[in-house]
């Protein structure tokens, strides 16, 4: 697990190295400032939407950090041939992956956290009580669903034959995953069994991120702690599902020619 | 340490996935129960879809971003109302923008208050003003804020506007009504030609408004009542009454 931790950490050197990255956590933070005058337009509503626009930011810029992250090492791995100077290195290929994979979390970790505290400093300049504990949960819960990302982007770097079709697979699953719940809610319906098995089906094999959007009941978090499932079961599902996927990726990688 | 999934027997890989992909899906049908018992308003699509409904909302909705969303519709309602529409049946996408709103978020109460104010005060179409009163109450039928309104409005529809000011006055002083209601009643206050109770209430809006629209039309509405206070009395000029 040493190995694992050293790789996580070289990566995320590497990616705070890329100017791509510091640009992205750039725009992150001027995003969370344009949300200071965002706020202005809502005129009395200024505070939710403020909050709203922080989470969904930090959402944003969780998804493109771990997309990015895994997209550039996929691009050095396959493109600058990197992945051969590791292969004389004594790791296994599951360190490397998992290695990956943490780094990515971390990254999205390290851009959350920061603009977390922009937005606090921002609501200390408004003087708005923007950040309280339920938006530390709720972003919480953002970075646990982005850390389920960095899994299924993974996946992707190691299923795909090229970046842009990894960046494009990865992509469209963050989507689908948001949709799914929904859908399911809608076929439920219809008086179609089959269309409600295939859908029920999709629900159960796409990672489901709405479980993670603590944000659309932001109001409900501090008064609703007898309902621990809410907040117990996605984490249990994250840990499964990325476990699951994970699993899939080491042996897909495990077999990978380079 | 040397471990290679690939080494380890094809049923110990499949027991494997086979555990982990039962415990992902009890825990995801688990958490969806847990999280439809916790929600405050049930899913979007569970509401009657309101007239002229876009489908950036509907796709929003379905997409698990309908807080978002409904705060994007709300400040286009904003933009909307302040824009030169008098022309456009007199600011007629009121309601369906209003009512996105309402659908896509029942508990964005301070949108929906607002919406009904500027309905049926604002712009004098009252039935209009009940529809999305009714709307809401339908969607979050805890908040007794809108039967109040039903109640004004259904004042206001006869022209009475001492039964609306008498619902309304107290509605007003709720520490999060809209400033658009302040308005509204400040109005309701001069139409009825009490220019001291009208002194009384603007100089309190001009300590209690969150918007410069609103503190400009306090400071003009001042000047004017000053004007009338100070006027030697005129007889007041017969007003039209229904009962």
């Amino acid at each position: 697990m040493a190995e694992t931790l050293v790789i996580a950490f070289n990566v995320f050197r590497q990616m705070l190295r890329n100017r791509i990255l510091i640009v992205l956590t750039l725009c992150g933070l001027v995003m969370v400032g344009v949300v200071g005058f965002l706020g202005d337009l809502g005129q009395d509503a200024q505070l939710r939407l403020a909050r709203d626009f922080g989470l969904m930011t930090l959402e944003a810029v969780g998804f493109f950090t771990v997309l990015l992250c895994h997209v550039v090492l996929l691009f050095e791995e396959s493109e600058l041939k990197t992945y051969n100077i590791l292969l004389v290195k004594p790791v296994e290929r599951w360190q490397v992956l998992l290695g990956r994979t943490l780094g990515a979390i971390l990254l999205m970790l390290m851009n959350q956290a920061g603009m977390l505290v922009m937005l606090w400093l921002l609501g200390l300049w408004r003087g708005l009580p923007i950040v309280d504990s339920d938006l530390v949960v709720a972003a919480c819960y953002l970075a646990a669903g982005g850390a389920l990302f960095s899994a299924v982007t993974a996946f992707f770097s190691v299923l795909a034959s090229s970046v842009p079709a990894a960046a494009m697979f990865a992509t469209f699953t963050f989507a689908l995953g948001h949709f799914t719940g929904n859908l399911l809610e809608w076929t439920m319906q219809l008086d179609n069994p089959v269309l409600i098995w295939a859908v029920k089906l999709l629900y159960w094999i796409t990672p489901n991120f709405s479980l993670f959007n603590i944000k659309e009941n932001l109001d409900q978090v501090g008064s609703s702690l007898q309902f621990s499932g809410v907040f117990l079961w996605p984490l249990v599902y994250g840990l499964c599902y990325g476990a699951l996927i994970l699993f899939l990726s080491l042996w897909r990688y495990e077999l990978k020619d380079f | 340490m040397s471990l290679k999934i690939s080494e380890l027997p094809l049923a110990a890989r499949l027991g494997l996935l086979a555990l982990l992909a039962a415990c992902s899906v009890l825990s995801l049908d688990m958490g969806g129960a847990a999280r439809r018992a916790w929600q405050a308003f049930p899913p979007p699509q569970d509401r009657p879809l309101p007239e002229g409904l876009s489908a950036f909302a509907l796709a929003a909705a379905m997409g698990d971003s309908a807080r978002a969303a409904s705060d994007i519709g709300y400040i286009n309602c904003l933009q909307y109302m302040g824009g030169r529409n008098a022309s456009d049946g007199f600011w007629a996408k009121t309601l369906p923008l209003y009512s996105e709103v309402q659908w896509l978020d029942p508990g964005f109460k301070h949108a929906n208050v607002e919406g009904i104010s500027a309905l049926g005060w604002l712009y004098r179409r009252p039935l209009e003003a009940e529809r999305l009163a009714r709307a809401s109450l339908a969607s979050d039928h805890k908040e007794a804020r809108y039967g109040a309104y039903i109640a004004a409005l259904a004042y206001q529809k006869h022209l009475n506007s001492a039964g609306a000011l008498g619902i309304l006055e107290t509605e007003v002083r709720r520490p999060d009504a809209p400033d658009m209601l302040l308005r509204v009643v400040g109005n309701l206050i001069l139409q009825q030609r009490n220019w001291r109770e009208a002194l009384g209430y603007w100089t309190w809006v001009q300590t209690r408004a969150r918007e410069q629209q609103t503190l400009d039309m306090a400071t003009r509405t001042l000047t004017l009542i000053r004007r009338h206070l100070a006027a030697p009395r005129a007889p007041a000029a017969p007003t039209r009454t229904t009962d």
